[in-house]
């Protein structure tokens, strides 16, 4: 299965966690390409002739270093996409779920505009893609805060339901999923365990390596789990 | 020589209460008969003006009661209708469409089941515009509508006042099913069909009738309610009568205004707020309209909120007229006023030519 993630400076995690699973042979049937581009400059592209292609240099110029020297992504090269890093939080979702759910009418164009998924240059890519392929595309949000593992009592429940709305939503949108980061990586719920703030390497010889325990960007053990569990996922579709 | 103008109080005299005056300090325009205090729930519902009332009550620390809220997060509730009227009933520009909402509203009869359609979406007839694309289905428009006579009838039944403002007599009716569009139909959605699509132009008993069937039937399912009832100061977009259109709006504003004064005579709970003559007496020679001389400009809007808030807190205390908050920010604040009437325009458009 050939794949293609999506993503911004966090995508330097995954591509650490994939050599390092290649190497122990664990994700073997997946074969896995990257385009990354830093922050939000994935808004910066567009669908031209079924392709993905890049309308300003720095995203070119990050495409080409994250890919391996591509410059656009032929879409219907791939039978998979992962879209990482520019989805949201589980919790940007309970304004909508609670107007869906509540008692109170309000019609699907109303919901629209409170989904917090078209919002975001997931979605944007979700709808470049889907112009033009059948394949399944998942979404994923950016690492949740880095904090020590003590630091917060630990409350699922809120999200756990935030999650489960997601993907009942999601199962009305054609071959779209949602992937949450791995338990063994959080704490408190919404956090992820502090231990893999550190050391984070950025992966593009242009930037200096993010600062350790910035508390955003995670390092290659957090891209172990994160694809492991990816791999299991893509594997059922 | 003593006679009864004698000890009248200055503001019964047009020298005194005008001439003598700069217009912006004519003062005294309105005795209300019951006092709306900052925690009474207060509806309000009618033509575009009516819009003005409700942000300068929320402005001003009052209950504007809003029975038909948009979810939390939506960024721009207005352009769905909300935060409009109390709820999202759209324009009420006659006092015969208003009985209809309250017939729906107590069961007094069910709603039509016409849906019109807009290249496969789906349009209330009596809401033309509230969703700005449609709605997705028959099914879901039927649904949206079972929403707002239910918000609406909470409006009436949970408010401890109902403001309504006359806007307009002339109506169009589904001859053929007895029941009234508030824009007529190939204007705002719809598909006009000249033999079930009939004018009707409304006289003083008809309005008055409506009004106060309308007004009876609100009573009966809430026996405290109170109503201030107010005329739209707005000319005519456009009139189908034969009349051009400024003798046409003085008409229906005269009926209207008479009406009013009428139906706050018959009851003790019902008053009337002259927002209509505040802004087109011509002792104000015209200066809150804009320059299309129809639109109330924001220095209207406030002159009427501001003598609103100074006649209510000069009779009941509370507040004085220097801490009012500007009825024209709070419109600023919000969006533009949602007036389906001025679509009418574009079908006068061709004429200028």
């Amino acid at each position: 299965m050939r794949v293609c993630i999506i993503s911004n400076s966090h995508a330097a995690a995954l591509k650490q966690g994939i050599d390092e699973l290649e190497s122990r042979q664990i994700i073997d049937g997946l074969d896995l390409h990257f385009f990354a581009s830093p922050a939000n400059t994935l808004e910066d592209t567009a669908l031209l002739d079924g392709k993905i292609v890049p309308t300003t240099d720095t995203v070119k110029k990050s495409f080409e270093i994250s890919s391996g020297g591509l410059h656009e992504i032929v879409i219907s090269d791939y039978d998979a996409f992962v879209v990482h890093g520019v989805f949201v939080y589980e919790g940007a979702f309970r304004a909508l779920m609670d107007a869906e759910k509540g008692a109170t009418f309000y019609s699907q164009a109303v919901l629209n505009e409170l989904d917090p998924f078209n919002k975001t240059i997931s979605s944007r890519i979700y709808r470049q893609i889907r112009t033009v392929s059948d394949a399944d595309i998942i979404v994923s949000a950016r690492p949740y805060l880095a904090i020590k593992p003590t630091d917060t009592p630990r409350d699922v429940v809120a999200r756990d339901r935030f999650r489960a709305y997601i993907n009942e939503r999601f199962r009305a949108m054609h071959k779209l999923h949602a992937f949450f980061q791995p338990e063994e990586t959080v704490t408190g719920g919404v956090f992820t365990k502090s231990e893999f703030n550190q050391g984070a390497k950025r992966g593009d010889d242009r930037y200096p390596d993010f600062q350790s325990g910035d508390g955003i960007h995670m390092n290659g053990a957090y891209g172990i789990h994160y694809i492991a569990a990816l791999s299991q996922l893509l594997r059922s579709l | 020589m003593s006679n009864p103008y004698s000890s009248l109080p200055a503001k019964k005299f047009w020298r005194s209460a005008v001439a003598d005056r700069h217009m912006f300090d004519v003062s005294e325009l309105w005795d209300p008969k019951f006092q709306i205090r900052p925690e009474d729930k207060v509806a309000t519902y009618g033509s575009c003006f009516a819009q003005h009332i409700g942000r300068a009550l929320k402005a001003n620390g009052y209950q504007w009661h809003i029975t038909e809220k948009p979810p939390v997060g939506l960024s721009d509730p207005e352009k769905f209708g909300y935060n409009v009227f109390s709820s999202r009933t759209a324009n009420i520009y006659t006092t015969s469409l208003l009985l209809q909402w309250v017939k729906w509203a107590i069961e007094a009869e069910s709603p039509p089941a016409e849906v019109w359609n807009d290249k496969g979406r789906s349009v209330d007839p009596f809401r033309p515009k509230i969703e700005p694309a449609g709605f997705v289905s028959d099914e879901e428009m039927r649904l949206s509508r079972k929403q707002v006579i239910k918000s609406f009838r909470d409006s009436i039944t949970g408010s401890d006042v109902f403001v309504f403002t006359l806007g307009l007599t002339e109506s169009w009716v589904n001859s053929g099913l007895g029941y009234e569009y508030p824009m007529c139909p190939g204007t705002a959605g719809g598909t006009f069909d000249a033999k079930n699509h009939q004018f009707v132009n409304h006289d003083y008993e008809m309005a008055l009738s409506n009004l106060s069937q309308a007004i009876d039937l609100m009573r009966s399912v809430n026996g405290n309610l109170k109503f201030l009832v107010t005329v739209s100061p707005v000319p005519l977009t456009a009139t189908y009568t034969d009349n051009n259109v400024i003798v046409a709006t003085m008409e229906s504003k005269s009926i209207l205004r008479a009406v009013a004064a009428k139906i706050s005579k018959m009851h003790d709970f019902v008053d009337y707020f002259p927002s209509y003559e505040i802004i087109n007496s011509p002792v104000f020679k015209g200066v809150f309209f804009d320059p299309n001389q129809r639109n109330v400009n924001h220095a209207g809007v406030d002159f009427v909120m501001k003598n609103f808030f100074a006649c209510l807190n000069g009779k009941f205390g509370g507040s004085g007229a220097a801490e009012i908050k500007s009825a024209a920010q709070a419109q600023a604040d919000s969006k533009a006023l949602v007036c389906e009437e001025e679509l009418l325009n574009a079908f006068g458009k061709e004429k200028n030519k």
